[in-house]
């Protein structure tokens, strides 16, 4: 069940265990990145493989939490763009992917 | 900097030669070798080298064709590896960097990578650590369409903070670059900052969680009890606590001086102050020195040489914006050059090629360093960049004082490391000797009043111990 793809609204929202092995060429071609919270270290561990990547499509990809324990680090939910609890409505990470992509179209299209 | 460089040559033997001379140097990586032209065409695609050094006669076709491969692909620099001069001419028609015609010793090519390493620098043909970073850290803010880009406070941070996609991008070890990047960012007008907090870090590691404790100015030791003085006022006497409490009852404090019982604080008597005794050597003192151990790097600083950290939010600016968008190129150096004062790591490469050689020929080299015993004093008046800049010139300054075949590093702001390949240790304390003079001279003329103090010692390289073992121990002054 690692990765799962999610269509939301037009979106596709990748969904992944942090512990998964997780291909980043993947991460590139969806619009979201949603990763089960688990442990700080390692949603953080993940966080730093998307975010150290060196193509933009990547490290600036929206990146979510799911709060599966309801215990989070709020380190880590500060270096997010956004914790959902519940994934049959992601209109607010819709909202959020919209605003993130429109301003990342433009720093694509001038770099 | 660090070069990618791929070897192009159908020479079995010359291809081991040039292996050996670009693992041996410092700006030079070995990304790859090709045998023949085809293969490397495939090379020059897949690994985007930054250098190539280039075989003109291959079998399959001339290192010419090859060039136009290169052109087509990207904006490595070639380095024409030949046994004639014949093609030189056209060679450079094609903008090579250097022709080396073999067979050529390791001056030589020294000179050549040096043109190479210039040319990157002033093309930018290496996007720099922290160029790449500040880069990522402005398309993050712009993207996200941060007002305030504030550090988040974190237990697992080194220095307990992080800034989203910069902490992300560094190792724990190089947590705190995150700071001295933003500074320079702002410098460069490309963020501007409003001030949050301050902080103190381990001098050597940066490390914020440091226990602090308060020690014996005689013996360092941290077993020391304090306790209250007292004051009795009818006699005078002074003395601590401990010396009224012959009677055993805690209640009771009789006056070791005039027998008579302390009845009301600020009556009779008063606790004007605390003293402190030393278990260790009894020493008894009222001005402890604090020390701040760092369990990261196992170092105990006194406090006052603590490196102090300014904590603050940044907001993008207008520059800062378009370079986010790529209107503008990010060329904030300044760190790429310090980078380069303190590179451990290549130091360290470069010991222990020097215990390999040393096991081939029978030659005697050293390791040494020198310390600025109280640079950190300075540092700390003059402010980081200053102290950037202080650095620097000492570094010149030493580098004009040694041998083009040695080699020297800061390990940190306060600690040179050097290489002496080929030298005793006399030589090198001689050296040594010499350097610290003239640094010495140096900090002195220019900072009125003060008085640096250095410290220093050398010692054989041992071909039968780890190049990180000995560095321990040139660190710990064993």
């Amino acid at each position: 069940m690692n990765p799962e793809i999610i269509h939301y609204n037009q979106l596709q929202f990748l969904k992944a265990e942090p512990t998964a092995p997780l291909d980043l060429n993947i991460v590139a071609k969806v619009d979201a990145v949603i990763i089960n919270y688990t442990t700080h270290s390692e949603v953080f561990e993940l966080l730093r493989k998307i975010r150290s990547h060196h193509d933009q499509k990547v490290y600036l990809t929206p990146f979510f939490l799911h709060n599966l324990t309801g215990n989070m680090d709020q380190a880590v939910i500060q270096l997010t763009d956004g914790v959902l609890t519940n994934l049959s409505n992601l209109d607010p990470a819709v909202i959020v992917v919209g605003k993130i992509q429109s301003r990342m179209s433009q720093t694509a299209s001038q770099n | 900097m660090i070069l990618n460089a791929l070897i192009i040559d159908d020479d079995p033997v010359f291809r081991t030669y040039l292996q050996k001379l670009v693992d041996s140097h410092q700006h030079l990586h070995l990304a790859g070798t090709a045998v023949n032209g085809s293969e490397a065409r495939e090379h020059i695609h897949s690994l985007q080298p930054d250098l190539i050094f280039l075989d003109i006669n291959m079998p399959d076709m001339t290192g010419f064709e090859v060039l136009d491969t290169v052109k087509q692909s990207g904006p490595a620099q070639v380095i024409i590896t030949s046994s004639s001069t014949d093609h030189g001419i056209k060679a450079f028609d094609y903008g090579i960097t250097d022709y080396l015609v073999k067979p050529f010793d390791q001056e030589r090519f020294n000179e050549a990578i040096e043109r190479v390493v210039r040319n990157a620098r002033k093309g930018g043909k290496a996007l720099s650590l922290v160029n790449t970073l500040a880069l990522k850290t402005l398309q993050y803010i712009h993207s996200r369409d941060l007002d305030s880009y504030r550090p988040i406070p974190s237990r697992s941070s080194k220095v307990g903070y992080v800034y989203p996609m910069l902490t992300e991008n560094l190792d724990f070890n190089q947590q705190e670059k995150a700071f001295e990047i933003l500074e320079i960012a702002e410098k460069a007008s490309l963020l501007t900052s409003t001030f949050i907090d301050s902080f103190y870090a381990c001098n050597e590691c940066y490390n914020s969680y440091l226990l602090f404790r308060e020690t014996c100015p005689a013996c360092q030791s941290s077993d020391v009890f304090e306790e209250e003085m007292i004051h009795h006022f009818p006699c005078a006497y002074v003395g601590p606590i401990s010396d009224f409490k012959s009677t055993g009852d805690f209640r009771d404090l009789i006056c070791p001086k005039c027998d008579r019982e302390l009845k009301h604080i600020g009556v009779d008597y008063d606790k004007p102050s605390t003293i402190l005794t030393c278990n260790r050597c009894d020493h008894i003192f009222q001005d402890p020195v604090v020390k701040a151990k760092c369990n990261h790097c196992n170092t105990d600083p006194a406090v006052e040489n603590l490196i102090k950290m300014e904590l603050k939010s940044y907001h993008i600016t207008n520059l800062g914006r378009d370079a986010a968008l790529g209107n503008v190129i990010i060329d904030i150096d300044e760190m790429e050059d310090l980078r380069e004062v303190i590179d451990k790591t290549s130091f360290q490469r470069l010991l222990s090629k020097e215990i390999e050689r040393m096991r081939h020929i029978r030659i005697e080299s050293s390791i040494a360093y020198v310390t600025l015993d109280n640079i950190t004093e300075l540092y700390g008046e003059i402010g980081t960049q200053k102290s950037r800049g202080l650095m620097k010139e000492l570094l010149e300054l030493v580098q004009s004082e040694i041998r083009r075949t040695d080699e020297v590093v800061f390990q940190n702001m306060v600690t040179v490391w050097f290489l002496f390949p080929e030298m005793d240790r006399e030589q090198a304390l001689q050296t040594l000797r010499r350097i610290m003079q003239r640094v010495k001279l140096l900090v002195d003329d220019n900072f009125e009043g003060f008085n640096l103090k250095l410290s220093g010692s050398a010692r054989p390289i041992n071909t039968t111990e780890s190049a990180d073992k000995q560095l321990y121990a040139l660190s710990n002054n064993n």
